[in-house]
């Protein structure tokens, strides 16, 4: 079961999208989002730390798992107004963690800022679904039904 | 620097070494981060796989660090991973459910889904390229377009069949499937012991060096009388994108919180030996950080060959063979020590065969004792040339 934060995305998804947006973007949405807040009312609970995300694979013979390697990723936890938000994203970027954690936070206490934050979330998702549209355009020409040749 | 020599200039050197490699490669500091990951994006793939490590910023650096040698990079960069803390396990990674860039299906000519070549140059011949254009002096205008162009309608964006899964529809694959889902076995915490389970074999193997597995397999398939037993079909090669899921600390339930590319390969064998069911295929399957065909196709192959002949010594010599000694890092480490001065260890070698040399010096004048009544001018012509040898070796 997934937790919504509004109505058209659930927090997983806005983890997600937020995870794959840029960092410039959510850095100053999160600048915006401090700016407006009280002295005492953002407390950093878990401080931005980049360290691995362990990669398990399940292989599909078997349906067993076994252990790719490690993948560098970024995590932080904050605690807005007492709300607390959560984020972790592929990178070794600290200060974009950082930052998604303060936006995830933002849309969970509907915050001034939700509305924006869930915009950009949209857009990610937009630009990812044109990303890989123009993607496989790209790709079909390369298909091919080969002769039987052996 | 590592290694500090305690004999006199010994570190001095070693410093003067390093600046004399540093100063003649300041231009490469010039070479960025971004330049090398859109130039080489293969090694970038390699050096993660084999370093154990997704960050292509990270490996490019290491790239750059090393000159552009693979296992020194290898090494910068799973010296970096051990300074890392985990932060969590993923979940398991669905290859399934691969954006693919590139699909081949060599065991069958039209599967489920596209034959989709991506970027590739594998179906066209080279030679080396020097400034632009074609060096073959080919024209695009000239080539015999094909009449019937395949469009996206035919072939719409979607999750495609696996070929084992065809195979096992018709009844035709051995059945592998563990209901128990045992826990991997992590090779970062625990030494490799042997029988290893399957879980430590794809994992060493996906950290492997690639030109290792690749003449494993090679080793294989060329028997020592030179024929090839080429027995193996692959079912499927696929390149493309995977979402990385953890789970959400707060909900308890998935997130998705990034991608990486991958290489998977799955190949195939007709159980036709004696004592197989030979109504039955057998497979096996790899899988590579990145765009690596290489590694992960001689990954599949030797997972094929580790599980067809587990139960005998040819299988058990397989999996020890992959799991000691496949591991670059290791091998070459191991490899590059012996440039390290071994001159105690040596000289050991030579006091042990000078002490040899005279033991036998003694056996032969023992021998030559009991010859002396019969060869006594012989004896003592021996004895000056013995001690002259001797003199000549420590000298």
């Amino acid at each position: 079961m997934t937790t919504h934060v509004h109505p058209r995305r659930s927090r997983e998804e806005l983890t997600e999208l937020l995870s794959a947006a840029e960092p410039a973007q959510i850095i100053a949405l999160a600048d915006t989002v401090i700016g407006s807040l009280d002295e005492d009312e953002l407390h950093i609970t878990r401080p931005p730390e980049t360290g691995t995300i362990v990669a398990q694979v399940r292989e599909p013979l078997a349906e067993q798992r076994f252990i790719l390697g490690d993948l560098i990723a970024s995590t932080a936890e904050v605690a807005l107004a007492e709300v607390r938000g959560w984020a972790m994203r592929l990178g070794d970027d600290r200060h974009a963690a950082l930052a998604q954690a303060v936006l995830d936070a933002e849309v969970l206490r509907a915050g001034p800022a939700a509305e924006e934050i869930l915009a950009l979330a949209d857009q990610v998702a937009d630009h990812r679904h044109a990303q890989r549209a123009a993607e496989w355009e790209r790709l079909v020409p390369t298909i091919v039904e080969f002769e039987e040749i052996a | 620097m590592g290694y500090a020599g305690t004999n006199k200039g010994g570190t001095s050197a070693i410093l003067a070494a390093e600046e004399l490699l540093r100063s003649n490669r300041e231009a490469a500091d010039e070479i960025s981060v971004d330049a090398v990951l859109t130039a080489f994006p293969a090694i970038i793939d390699r050096i993660m796989g084999e370093g154990g490590l997704w960050h292509e910023r990270t490996a490019a650096a290491a790239f750059i660090q090393a000159g552009g040698d693979t296992a020194e990079a290898v090494h910068l960069l799973r010296a970096h991973r051990s300074t890392l803390p985990r932060l969590t396990f993923s979940l398991p990674i669905e290859p399934d459910d691969m954006a693919l860039c590139r699909r081949v299906v060599p065991a069958h000519r039209s599967p489920d889904g596209p034959q989709l070549l991506g970027e590739t140059v594998d179906y066209s011949p080279r030679i080396i390229r020097r400034g632009v254009g074609d060096p073959l002096g080919g024209d695009d205008s000239d080539l015999v377009v094909d009449d019937d162009q395949i469009g996206p309608a035919k072939y719409p964006d979607r999750p495609v069949q696996r070929y084992t899964r065809f195979l096992a529809a018709q009844g035709l694959l051995v059945d592998r499937r563990d209901e128990s889902d045992p826990e991997p076995y992590d090779l970062a915490l625990n030494p490799i012991t042997l029988p290893a389970p399957r879980s430590a074999r794809l994992s060493a193997m996906s950290l492997a060096e690639t030109g290792a597995l690749v003449n494993l397999w090679y080793r294989g398939v060329i028997g020592p009388d030179g024929h090839t037993d080429e027995s193996v079909t692959l079912g499927e090669v696929r390149y493309g994108r995977l979402g990385v899921r953890v789970t959400h600390p707060h909900t308890g339930n998935p997130v998705q919180v990034g991608e990486i590319r991958a290489t998977e390969c799955e190949s195939m064998a007709h159980l036709d030996e004696r004592g197989e069911d030979a109504s039955r295929f057998d497979a096996g399957y790899g899988f590579a950080m990145g765009h690596n065909e290489r590694k992960a196709i001689a990954m599949a192959n030797m997972d094929l060959a580790a599980q067809r002949y587990a139960s005998g010594p040819a299988g058990w010599q397989t999996e020890q063979v992959i799991m000691h000694t496949t591991d670059g890092l290791a091998a070459n480490g191991f490899l590059e020590h012996l440039k390290l001065p071994h001159y105690v260890t040596f000289q050991s070698m030579i006091d042990r065969a000078l002490a040899a040399r005279a033991e036998d010096g003694k056996t032969s004048q023992r021998e030559l004792a009991e010859d002396a009544a019969e060869q006594p001018a012989q004896d003592a012509a021996e004895q000056p040339a013995e001690d002259a040898t001797k003199k000549e070796v420590l000298a």
